[in-house]
């Protein structure tokens, strides 16, 4: 079965800079289903990276707020730093890391789930 | 400080960028080749070489020293400066790299289908270009003064030099290479310094607890302090998506997820790096807190000599030199690169012989710049750039990638605003008498209001909508496969 796959794939996508100009081209009308379909991929693209942007910016008001609050925390140190400098020098980044990696693997996602409908499609 | 020293570390930096940017010419050949590697770079190459481009002598040097003067409040630069990429990664990356084109004016015109739009965004790319380097030249007359005892511009013109020479002989695939081995050159050169002490200096430890004020506990001073701080993360997250010379490096990936890859991976490399300035500036604190009146940019330098024995004393100082030099040239040759792309195709119809013109002219107008201007802080005036690309490219790149509403009267309005208002905040800051953090930082307000002209005037606009919108966003977005 995968042996008659492959061929088939490689001789739709061989021009791929074609493909990707003249595929969406009719997509002018309204019912047609391709140009829902990338919409809808560019629709959930964008709500993801605003998600992770959010998610990040949350991250980066709630630290020095909880600081602010809670001064007491800050009295605590390692090495003779306090832990607020140790946060916010080293802290931010496993988070931001984090974030890219997630954000990296369900961009991917979306875009395997758009590939997938458009070839039940065709 | 032995000139020696400074020499020696100068020379060998050189001579390896040399060496590097030769071995690359003779792979590149074609005009495609020139301007961006032919898109053939692999993930790891491609990321080591934003991460040597992108750490500037603000980084290298800028952040110690901030540090060093400011405390707790300068550690939101490297945070800045690093969340900068995630922004990149979830709104430009991908569909940067599948838009096809070469340099940002490029992809505005495609995006808008509009010549206009291509003049203004090629203007703004070269004013930041020019922008950017001017610091960078700063950074190396510094180094070279403090290392060498020689009149400080010589630093800036032999930067200037090697830069222009290098570029216009090899054009980005050598400059893929030496960009990659910068990045290494510059996290050993800021790496050495912390690792030395922590192995050699076991009495440091103790000497941080001793000098207890040296480090204060999290306080927030007004709302004046609160509204810089917010206003310069603004500046760094999102001026680093309109960067020209680090957006140059994505059309060198393969694809979209390569380029998504790539990205991920420069935040690695940029997460482990800012640990070390970081930690430079604190251990200044403790040893050389008497710098902050002087030239607090030189800490990195001169730490090395202050807290080391002597065999490695000198071993670390040298590499040090080495590290700061390789940054203004890895930054300056990036730029260069971007600029020379924009200007050749603007004026010389994108041919290698009018890149190697644009190349020379792009290091002349900075050097005349920097020479005229005083360095007020490195990591404080790399900054403001950041604000004003934040306030211009930005916008413009967001709202074409992901509002199909965006038109070309839109986007030259909204870049004009955010040009006028934030270019206006930044020359005349400076010359008022006291502090106005509005017009210091002004990233909160101008980003905003040029984002807002963009959306009112493309609306107002409507019916001009680029009739293949739909086909370009389709390319933007949809995999490759």
């Amino acid at each position: 079965m995968p042996s008659e796959e492959r061929p088939q794939r490689v001789r739709v996508t061989a021009p791929r800079r074609d493909d990707g100009v003249a595929r969406p081209a009719p997509a002018s009308g309204a019912g047609d289903p391709s140009a829902l379909y990338v919409r809808t991929l560019i629709r959930s693209q964008r709500r993801l990276a605003i998600v992770c942007a959010v998610a990040f910016i949350v991250v980066l008001v709630a630290v020095p707020l909880v600081f602010v609050l809670v001064p007491s925390l800050d009295e605590a140190t390692v090495g003779g730093v306090p832990v607020s400098w140790i946060v916010l020098g080293a802290g931010f980044f496993p988070v931001l890391i984090a974030i890219a990696a997630l954000y990296v693997r369900t961009a991917s996602r979306n875009e395997a789930r758009y590939r997938s409908l458009a070839d039940d499609d065709a | 400080m032995t000139p020696a020293l400074g020499y020696a570390s100068i020379a060998a930096v050189t001579v390896a960028t040399i060496l590097i940017g030769f071995f690359g010419v003779r792979i590149s050949r074609t005009t495609s080749d020139f301007y961006v590697a032919s898109r053939t770079v692999r993930p790891w190459w491609n990321a080591s070489a934003i991460g040597g481009e992108y750490l500037s002598a603000a980084s290298v040097l800028g952040i110690a020293g901030l540090v060093l003067l400011q405390g707790e409040a300068a550690l939101w630069f490297p945070i800045g400066y690093t969340a900068g990429y995630l922004m990149l990664l979830l709104f430009v990356a991908a569909p940067l790299r599948r838009s096809g084109a070469y340099t940002v004016p490029d992809f505005t015109q495609a995006r808008l289908e509009s010549r206009a739009v291509r003049r203004v965004t090629s203007v703004l790319v070269i004013v930041i270009g020019w922008l950017y380097i001017v610091p960078q030249l700063q950074g190396a007359a510094l180094t070279v003064g403090i290392t060498t005892g020689l009149p400080r511009w010589v630093g800036a013109v032999a930067v200037a030099v090697i830069v222009g020479v290098v570029v216009a002989a090899g054009g980005m695939r050598s400059i893929t290479f030496v960009q990659a081995f910068q990045y290494w050159l510059k996290l050993t050169a800021v790496a050495a310094p912390v690792v030395f002490v922590l192995l050699l200096q076991p009495g440091a430890g103790a000497a941080v607890v001793a000098v207890a004020d040296a480090f204060p506990p999290f306080a927030v001073e007004g709302p004046d302090a609160v509204y810089r701080a917010v206003s310069l993360l603004i500046a760094l997250l999102l001026g680093t998506l309109g960067l020209p010379h680090v957006l140059v490096r994505f059309y060198t990936n393969p694809d979209g997820p390569a380029a998504r890859r790539t990205t991920l991976i420069v935040l690695c490399l940029l997460s482990g790096f800012y640990l070390f300035p970081v930690a430079i500036g604190m251990l200044g604190r403790v040893f050389l807190p008497g710098l902050a009146e002087g030239d607090p940019d030189a800490l990195l330098l001169l730490l090395p000599a202050e807290v080391l024995p002597s065999p490695y004393a000198e071993a670390v100082t040298a590499l040090v030199i080495a590290g700061a030099f390789g940054a203004f040239l890895s930054t300056s040759s990036g730029l260069v690169v971007s600029l020379a792309g924009v200007v050749s195709q603007e004026l010389f119809g994108g041919s290698v012989r009018g890149f190697r013109i644009a190349a020379i002219g792009s290091v002349i107008v900075p050097l005349v710049i920097a020479g005229i201007t005083e360095s007020a802080g490195l990591a404080g005036s790399v900054g403001l750039v950041f604000a004003f690309t934040a306030s211009t490219l930005c916008p413009v790149l967001v709202l074409g990638i992901w509002w199909r509403g965006l038109t070309a009267r839109g986007a030259i309005a909204g870049m004009a605003c955010g040009a006028v208002t934030c270019g206006t905040a930044i020359l005349v800051g400076p010359l008022l008498s006291g502090s106005v953090p509005l017009l210091e930082q002004p990233a909160a307000w101008t980003v905003p209001i040029a984002a807002l002209v963009m959306v009112l005037v493309s609306r107002a606009d409507r019916r001009r909508i680029p009739r293949g919108v739909d086909r370009t966003l389709a390319l933007l977005h949809l995999p490759e496969r």
